[in-house]
């Protein structure tokens, strides 16, 4: 059974200008123990939908899904109490920024001893040992001389990997990871993005890794969600949809990083800009921008598909009615 | 792999990012967006009618009070409101002690209050933003110095400043304005600064030092007009202050003297007569109260509807 | 293309900037009455032409926004020799200085924050003019436009505020706005790193497009090496304050010499399923510019070091083609060499 299974969720918000939907008919599994990588420009509604998991949007939001279970329970039914029991012990989050994630008035130690004792509970020195535990298990040196740190004493690699024990702290079962690097050097960045993907392997969690780096993607992820304006536009395991994108959209995205044209002056772009809340276009929501749209994109908003690849291992799904490489993908019977 | 069209060649602009330009929402102008905000909160609004009635008012004086804000009526002294036995609607408010019409005198004092506030909040804000322009963007000893002398006027209760500000320079109008001024002066101050060492960190600062902007296009044209929002909010709010304290050091008879039609004098002069004549000092004590709530209101409005912070 | 008025002959054989020795040391104070130096910039040497882009890469604390503020004319060097043009710019006087200033502009990472928030964009787009020509107001309007219009903006968009525009926009806005008085360097601080995929390649496209039509020299600080290797002619890696490894772009990038260049450039994700090279981890933080460690100031996170690393500071020196400061270059190129092969 499926960790998590979201089946056409969707996410508006009521602002002045009208209702803007910021995730629509989005549809994910997640095995548990699995690594599922999440890309997208910014505004591309891949934050959004985690918060919405975690319940944790502000109050002009409106969530609705078809279904919506985690570890075998519907998320809908549950009484909020439930809910946020569930969520606070089997999920955890870790944000972009750790110098922002921690409260600067309190030291370290306070922080993840407190995150420790609402989730196990246990003596005093029994929690601090495990915090100590904790810190070590990140790769923080004399952890117990940090538990007194405040964090600004830290640099933002220390930071994160603090925010990285609080979020183990209670053993969860999936780990949502939003930008964890992306405030990060590169070195440290590398570090980070190992220790993750240690952390994750040796207990089994299921992870999901957001970032608008598809480089950190495709080195630490399996498989990856291409996200556009609210929409997922591809799946697939992040060999297949970055050696042989599937969707324009995912091409494009692609094409225009620098690592792809060693020796060349120009870069190819995308043309245009990300819909914003009064220029959604009809039917497919990237076909402004599509150097391959056809009439029928501009008509009607494609659904996500299943395609088999003959490359591949897994299986595949896009949002196109025109979909690149065909000579590689067969639209699944 | 993709194909991508292929990019137009060098010399021709790269006009991509613009195509869809006209599609994206406008959106509005700063000063829009924080009008839209503010009308959405009622009570502020109505505080701003308020003012604006009482502003009016004050414009013309003249013109709507009935009678000479010193004329004395011997005949009818300390006559009552109209809906009181033995008011007439000759006197709408009743008359006090000398039998000078209580309505003609709040509405000059209306007109005295809004000098008042207007006089005393740009003297302030005017030396206390300079100031603080001074002490956030140059630092040092500078900042050291003018710090400090506002902690000191800080550390000394206000009123009590005033009052020994109007003891040095003798009681009066005039003076009573220039002692509130003194007494705000530190809030502006530090409310400038703050906002001024948050600004000049800033990057676009450092790109106008690099065009060769000198310190006071720095600090006048390119930062002060980013840290106007919350001065404005403060403004408003010691508006009323203003108000109420200059009705204080009348009270006191260190504001405006006899026979200015000044609220706070009003009530000091009446205070005697609160036993048999309660209208002497409700109606002014009233005026002072509608104004400065309704500064008040429309201050936290302001505050809301331009605080970023506070947004969302 | 080019236009004769700006690429002079003789102005791109000359350099337009060089930089000898440059050190920035600040007074740093650490508690009551302690004050220490903080070396931010040490011995950074450099020599620019027009046309040409040098990359300045690094990680935090490695000096690259002192060197911007330096080669910005923002701060003068604590010692060493900076000239632009052929003109002294390490210390110039008033005169020479306004005049240098126009020749050297920068662009900065944030879009966000660059813009004067409460100023039409015409305003800042003309803010250089004003202060530094005595330009009619007419024609600084044209000016700014023809700018507007170069960047791949509309004329239209000259009243409007910055709050309206897109991330990519903004960029386009501060790019413009550097090169109003027409300089012949230009210092990009991060100029893409805050910017989406789609909308970075468009903002790399016209700085390369600017590049060629007005000759312009670069000076690109960035933490990216796939931009980096996208943009540059020649590179400076640094760390902590020092540079590491100098050389032109094939050269660091086909061999790279210096252990951090190594690292850095195996920890730089890539979406090539085929290029999942195996990862250099290196270990530890990046050490403090306030208490340097000793010797080689890579030596405790390099996996190659050795005693007399943290003893004696490795000089920037000729190795094959490119300048590196490690005292074993040469058996760690032939080592790779060998590893490789």
């Amino acid at each position: 059974m499926a960790l998590l299974d979201i089946e056409q969720l969707s996410v508006s918000f009521d602002t002045d200008e009208g209702t803007f939907p910021a995730v629509s008919d989005l549809s994910l599994t997640l095995e548990e123990g699995e690594v599922l990588g999440i890309v997208g420009e910014s505004g591309s509604g891949k934050s959004v939908t985690m918060l919405a998991m975690m319940g944790l949007l502000p109050f002009n939001a409106r969530v609705k899904a078809s279904r919506f279970h985690f570890a075998g329970q519907d998320m809908q039914t549950l009484s909020d109490r439930a809910r946020r029991r569930l969520t606070g012990n089997d999920i955890a989050m870790i944000f972009q920024e750790p110098s922002t994630s921690l409260n600067p008035s309190f030291t370290i130690g306070f922080q993840l001893l407190e995150a420790i004792k609402a989730h196990e509970g246990g003596g005093r020195r029994q929690r601090r040992e495990r915090a100590i535990e904790l810190l070590d298990q990140v790769g923080i040196p004399a952890p117990a001389k940090r538990l007194s740190d405040y964090p600004h004493q830290l640099s933002g690699g220390m930071n994160q990997r603090v925010m990285i024990a609080m979020a183990i702290a209670c053993n969860p079962r999936l780990l949502i990871a939003d930008e964890p690097t992306t405030a990060l050097d590169v070195t440290i960045q590398a570090q980070i993005l190992d220790l993750l993907l240690r952390l994750q392997e040796e207990r089994g969690m299921g992870m999901i890794l957001i970032t608008h780096d598809m480089g950190v993607v495709a080195g630490a992820a399996k498989r990856v969600a291409v996200m556009y304006a609210g929409q997922l536009m591809e799946t697939g395991t992040s060999h297949d949809v970055f050696r042989e994108p599937a969707h324009p959209y995912t091409g494009a995205l692609l094409n225009a990083l620098p690592e792809r044209h060693p020796g060349t002056t120009r870069l190819p772009t995308i043309p245009g800009v990300v819909p914003g809340i009064n220029d959604r276009p009809q039917g497919c929501l990237f076909h402004p921008r599509c150097a391959h749209a056809q009439k029928d994109c501009r008509a009607s908003r494609p659904a996500l598909e299943a395609i088999h690849a003959e490359t591949g291992l897994g299986t595949r799904h896009v949002r196109c009615y025109h979909p690149l490489n065909e000579e590689v993908l067969e639209i699944a019977p | 792999m993709t194909q991508v069209t292929p990019q137009p060649p060098a010399a021709v602009p790269d006009i991509n990012d613009n195509a869809t330009t006209e599609l994206t929402p406008q959106r509005p102008s700063p000063l829009k967006d924080a009008w839209r905000s503010f009308r959405r909160n009622r009570a502020a609004l109505a505080g701003m009618v308020i003012i604006a009635l009482i502003i009016v008012i004050a414009c013309l004086a003249n013109v709507v009070a009935p009678y000479s804000p010193v004329a004395q009526f011997r005949d009818s002294v300390l006559t009552p409101p109209f809906w009181q036995d033995g008011g007439s609607l000759r006197f709408v408010l009743g008359t006090d002690d000398l039998g000078r019409d209580i309505l003609s005198r709040l509405i000059h004092g209306a007109r005295l209050s809004m000098t008042i506030g207007v006089i005393v909040v740009s003297l302030s804000l005017g030396i206390g933003v300079l100031l603080g322009l001074l002490a956030g963007f140059l630092r040092g000893w500078i900042d050291t110095v003018i710090m400090r002398l506002m902690d000191i006027m800080l550390s000394i209760p206000s009123l009590l400043l005033a009052v020994v500000v109007v003891a040095v320079l003798g009681p009066g109008l005039f003076n009573a304005m220039l002692a509130i001024a003194v007494v705000y002066l530190p809030h502006y101050v530090r409310l400038t600064r703050s906002s001024v060492i948050t600004e000049r960190e800033r990057e676009y600062v450092m790109a106008s030092r690099l065009a060769g902007a000198g310190v006071f296009r720095l600090m006048f044209i390119t930062i002060l007009p980013n840290c106007l929002a919350p001065l404005i909010v403060q403004a408003t709010l010691s508006f009323s202050n203003a108000v109420l304290d200059a009705a204080a050091l009348g009270f006191l008879g260190l504001g405006a003297q006899p026979p200015t039609p000044e609220w706070g004098s009003m009530l000091a002069d009446a205070r005697q007569y609160v036993l048999q004549a309660w209208w002497v000092v409700t109606f002014p004590g009233l005026a002072v109260l509608i104004t400065v709530l309704a500064f008040n209101i429309m201050g936290d409005g302001l505050r809301d509807a331009l605080d970023p912070r506070l947004k969302r | 293309m080019s236009r004769p008025d700006i690429l002079d002959k003789s102005l791109l054989d000359a350099p337009l900037m060089e930089a000898r020795d440059l050190v920035q040391t600040y007074q740093v104070r650490q508690g009551f009455l302690r004050r220490a130096e903080l070396h931010a910039v040490r011995g950074v040497s450099f020599t620019l032409h027009g046309g040409e882009t040098l990359a300045v890469v690094g990680e935090s604390g490695c000096g690259k926004s002192t060197l911007a503020r330096m080669l910005t004319l923002v701060e003068p060097p604590s010692s060493g020799t900076l000239s632009v043009g052929g003109h002294d710019a390490a210390n110039p006087d008033r005169q020479t200085m306004a005049a240098l200033r126009r020749d050297v502009q920068m662009v900065f990472q944030n879009p966000y924050g660059s813009l004067n928030p409460r100023k039409r964009i015409g305003t800042i787009l003309e803010e250089p003019l004003v202060i530094n020509t005595s330009t009619p107001a007419d024609e600084r309007r044209r000016m700014a436009q023809d700018m507007l219009a170069r960047v791949g903006l509309r004329p239209e968009h000259y009243d409007r505020y910055p709050h309206m525009f897109s991330g990519g926009q903004r960029q386009r806005i501060a790019v413009a706005r550097a090169l109003m008085l027409r300089p012949r360097v230009l210092v990009l601080d991060e100029p893409v790193s805050a910017l989406d995929v789609s909308v970075q390649a468009q903002v790399l496209n016209l700085l390369n497009d600017l590049q060629e039509e007005f000759g312009l020299a670069y000076l690109f600080i960035s933490h990216d090496l796939s931009v980096v290797r996208h943009v540059a002619d020649n590179v400076m890696v640094m760390y902590l304050g020092r540079p590491v490894e100098v050389g032109s772009r094939e050269a660091l990038f086909e061999t790279p010499r210096h252990p951090y260049t190594q690292a850095l450039l195996s920890a730089t994700p890539s979406v090539n399923p085929d290029e999942q090279r195996h990862r250099i981890a290196l270990s530890g933080e990046l050490p403090s510019p306030l208490s340097p460690p000793s010797g080689c100031a890579f030596h405790r996170r390099c996996p190659h070091a050795r005693p007399e690393c943290a003893d004696r500071r490795p000089e920037l020196r000729e190795v094959g083609g490119a300048q590196v400061a490690c005292h074993f270059a040469e058996e760690l190129m032939v080592a790779r060499e060998s590893g490789a092969a």
